[in-house]
């Protein structure tokens, strides 16, 4: 029984320029209790499927597919039913959590309003739990905190507590989107940690969105590979780091610095993806990494790859997946 | 080094993820511009109605259907006909023509009032955000101490120091229009000088008059413009009242405001003689405040694309 | 900490920060309260040599980018100095420090922000030439076209605007409009923090083309180990206003001494297996 079903979700943006083809054809499965990735760079789509998945897309933004939720489409649901899944049973927590809070409320406040508005407990007792869920992400000194605003918090103090809010009703899927892009790399390592722990602890679904490869092979188990728009690569991800299949992904990884303290490595040049990712107006008709990869056919430029098995669960969208391996 | 320059950083200000629209730029963002401004409707019933004021001003410069300040007393208070289309007033003078002419007197006093307020109001604003500490404070202190009396009054105070005419009321409106100005630019103008260009220049090597003239002017324009249409309508509107009380321009010249205090006596006989000029005033103002409105949200520079 | 990059056969030093300090006072929250000043930088001094680099990491609030801006003389030391070339930028008169300032540029991080929205690529890259050297518009466009192929952008693109143009390429702009009075020092604040990965290894490697070309020195600040090691030959490690830590990179991220070093390596999250690719 799949916690979560996003089945062939297209999501395309109207603008002046055409259409902005967002996702396209985009699926993957979750289950109860696990955790999934979606990792690409900016304009991928990874954003505007979380965004879909609660039906929070602007309004010139159309959707099509099926994202099963609880034996319900929630592309189809209305936006009353979509309110009462919203933070009760999945919940988002955002980038940047200065603007993700309310500056003029408390801490307190925008916990509270959130168990009263779901569960309808009383303000006393969600009070008490509220404290319990500040101890719980590790904000020291809860009962004072409780009243203090955002911008007397730090910023990994402030990713706390939308986790805390995130997790008040105790949803059964946590989605985050690039959690810990906008703090330090100690603070990251706090918050991913906490994460992690917590959809343990509570058996929680996770679907960590990011563009770093490091933080998302450290926190989940399956990953979804997306460029311009369409999963690339999917698999768990220790076949996907085991067998880098697809063209994109082996050149994402290939580009990344690491730290290797063996030599100095200002003689080593990185590999690079040649050229920029196309605009959403104008992606190739085929593949949409065609443009850039090395190994493109015409029939890369003309005909989408369909999804390749390459294990099971493991899967690529090439079509020559043969000459990829051979690189 | 200028207390600008030495002040605690405030990080990269908000809008930095955002990029001003140009104007001048390339042929596709123009016409893109072009292409919402067509669409919006703001934009383009306040268009219609500033360029319907500026024309009729024009016209009226060559030909009014009467001469507007030709006493005819065999014609008073005549109502509407071929010969007089609004009618005539309580001397004969033809009600249509007047306010044809009234027209330029209004666009005058917006030339003048907002040319003062924007010369003078952008150049203190601007040299404020440039130069924080004392001369900034004094700057905006004085701009405060202007806002604090009310403008109307000062005016008045103003004109019968200097004798009542419609350029003198001009002139006292113009004046404060200044602060608007002033605290707008400085605003503004602050945000810029935190942007990382300005830095770029900076660390170029450009001092801070060339960086006001090249970085920060340009990139504060569009709000200025739209405040402009903005301090138009009110100069108008304020010119009105000036003429109302008989401080502002005098007989004979043609004026919107003079025309409704002149028919105040009469108004129970025929109303519309009141009608004619405060609809004229409130259709320009109207017409300014939507374009204004129609500017501001065209040229706001977070509906630009971000890549 | 006295710290000096150790190349044995340049003559002399790019960059030489002696006893940096810098004090913020910050705005009076009462009436009758004592001033708080915030010491962001507390006496650092550090060299480099020409044609090495040194990069500097630190989290946020450790004082970096305060350090950038005294360095680069946007902004005044409390205390300390700052020899370019060998003259105190701080003390020299403005005409002089203008003449230096072809020495020694600055890359900012937001390649979004760092371009001014209204004018051509042509007229930013030029900018640098125009003020701080006299040379015939004829001349500056030749300079211009060179240091643009030098980065990888097209001589088309001299007319088109900031907007016009992806965060690499505007980041290659960036980097042009610093290269166009050919500096011996490069100060490039989180060059690359904003970027794509795939993006960020190309400019990465534009860096270290150019380095070795132009035999430039950076003075590279980044959060990121992994991309400070690929360009610099020397770090810093910088907390709390102070380094806490200095030498060759190769050496101290594979033997950190200091905890705060310790921490920082401790905290990257690595590739399972080490994926070498």
């Amino acid at each position: 029984m799949t916690l979560l079903t996003v089945e062939d979700l297209t999501v395309t943006i109207d603008t002046i320029h055409g259409p902005g083809h967002a996702v396209r054809n985009l699926s993957f499965e979750l289950m109860p209790g696990n955790t999934l990735g979606i990792v690409g760079e900016s304009g991928c789509g990874k954003s505007m499927t979380a965004l879909s998945i609660l039906g929070l897309l602007p309004d010139n933004v159309t959707t099509t597919g099926g994202i099963y939720f609880d034996h319900r489409n929630l592309l189809t649901c209305s936006d009353q039913e979509l309110c009462q899944i919203r933070g009760n049973r999945i919940s988002m927590i955002f980038q940047e959590p200065m603007t993700s809070l309310n500056p003029v409320h408390t801490i307190g406040q925008q916990i509270i309003e959130i168990m009263t508005l779901h569960q309808g407990t009383s303000k006393t007792e969600a009070k008490i739990e509220a404290i319990r869920l500040l101890d719980m992400v590790g904000i020291r000194d809860p009962k004072a905190r409780i009243s203090q605003y955002p911008h007397q918090l730090s910023g990994g103090q402030r990713q706390r507590v939308m986790i805390a809010i995130a997790l008040s009703n105790k949803p059964d899927l946590l989605i985050a989107d690039e959690p810990t892009t906008a703090v330090d790399v100690t603070i990251q390592k706090q918050i991913l940690e906490l994460i992690r722990s917590l959809v343990n602890e509570l058996g929680m679904g996770l679907i960590l969105i990011s563009h770093d490869l490091g933080v998302i092979s450290n926190m989940v188990d399956q990953i979804v590979v997306m460029y311009g728009g369409t999963a690339v690569e999917t698999g768990t991800t220790s076949q996907i780091f085991s067998n880098v299949s697809h063209p994109y992904t082996q050149g994402l990884l290939s580009a990344i610095p690491r730290i290797s303290g063996h030599k100095s490595l200002r003689q080593t040049r990185l590999n690079t993806i040649p050229g920029v990712v196309p605009e959403l107006t104008e992606l190739p008709i085929g593949c949409t990494f065609s443009d850039r990869c090395a190994i493109a056919s015409n029939l890369c430029t003309k005909t989408p790859p369909p999804a390749t098995l390459i294990n099971v669960g493991h899967y690529a969208a090439c079509h020559h997946l043969e000459r990829a391996k051979g690189k | 080094m200028s207390e600008r320059e030495n002040s605690y950083p405030t990080g990269l200000a908000a809008g930095d993820a955002a990029v001003n629209l140009s104007q001048k730029s390339d042929s596709t963002t123009q016409r893109e511009l072009w292409r919402r401004a067509i669409h919006h409707r703001s934009f383009i019933v306040g268009g219609v109605l500033t360029i319907l004021l500026v024309m009729i001003a024009i016209v009226s410069l060559f030909w009014t259907p009467h001469d507007p300040t030709q006493i005819n007393i065999r014609h008073r208070l005549a109502g509407p006909s071929l010969e007089h289309w609004l009618g005539a007033d309580q001397f004969g003078r033809d009600i249509l023509s007047i306010i044809m002419a009234g027209a330029q007197n209004s666009i005058m006093v917006g030339v003048v009032a907002v040319g003062i307020g924007m010369s003078f109001g952008v150049t203190l604003g601007l040299i404020a955000a440039s130069n924080r500490g004392w001369v900034e404070e004094l700057i905006m202190r004085s701009c405060d101490f202007m806002y604090a009396f009310p403008a109307i009054l000062l005016a008045i105070l103003l004109v019968a120091t200097l004798g009542s005419g419609a350029i003198n009321a001009m002139v006292a409106i113009g004046i404060f229009a200044i602060p608007t100005f002033a605290r707008l630019s400085r605003a503004n103008a602050n945000a810029i000088w935190s942007r990382e260009f300005v830095l770029a220049a900076r660390a170029s090597g450009k001092g801070t008059a060339q960086i006001t003239v090249e970085h920060i002017l340009p990139n504060i324009m569009s709000v200025i413009v739209v405040q402009a249409t903005i301090e138009f309508a009110l100069a108008i509107l304020a010119e009105a009242a000036l003429s109302y009380l008989g401080i502002g321009s005098q007989p004979p010249t043609p004026s919107w405001g003079r025309m409704l205090s002149e028919v105040q006596t009469l108004v129970f006989l025929n109303p519309w003689l009141a009608v004619y000029p405060g609809a004229a005033i409130a259709l320009a103002v109207l017409g300014l405040n939507l374009l204004g409105d129609g500017l501001r949200d065209l040229l706001d520079p977070r509906l630009v694309r971000k890549r | 900490m006295n710290v000096t990059t150790t190349k044995t056969n340049s003559p002399r030093f790019v960059l030489d920060a002696v006893d940096l300090t810098k004090h913020y006072v910050l705005p009076r929250e009462k009436m009758f309260m004592k001033v708080q000043t915030i010491e962001a930088v507390k006496g650092i001094s550090f060299r480099i040599r020409r044609g090495r680099s040194l990069g500097l990491v630190g989290e946020s609030g450790c004082g970096k980018s305060t350090l950038a801006r005294l360095v680069t003389g946007l902004e005044d030391p409390t205390s300390g100095s700052v020899r370019i070339a060998g003259s105190n930028i701080h003390q020299i008169s403005k005409n002089a420090l203008r003449k230096l300032r072809r020495e020694f540029q600055i890359v900012f991080q937001d390649p979004f922000g760092s371009l001014d929205p209204r004018h051509t690529i042509g007229r930013i890259v030029a900018e640098p030439l125009r003020t701080l050297e006299q040379v015939s518009p004829a001349e500056s466009q030749k300079r211009v076209l060179s240091v643009m192929e030098d980065v990888g952008l097209k001589a088309t693109d001299i007319q088109k605007y900031p907007h016009e143009f992806s965060g690499g390429q505007r980041q290659r702009i960036a980097i042009a409009r610093a290269l166009i009075t050919r500096p011996k020092l490069v100060v490039a604040d989180e060059p690359v923090s904003a970027l794509d990965v795939s993006v960020q290894a190309q400019i990465l490697n534009l860096l270290n083309d150019l380095q070795q070309e132009y035999e430039l020195s950076y003075l590279l600040i980044s959060h990121d180990l992994a991309v400070v090691e690929c360009v610099c030959d020397d770090v810093a490690v910088m907390h709390n206003g102070v380094f806490v830590e200095y030498g060759l990179t190769s050496e101290l991220f594979r033997d950190p001494k200091h905890d705060y070093t310790k921490s920082l390596l401790d905290a990257v999250l690595p590739l399972p297996g080490n994926y070498r690719g």
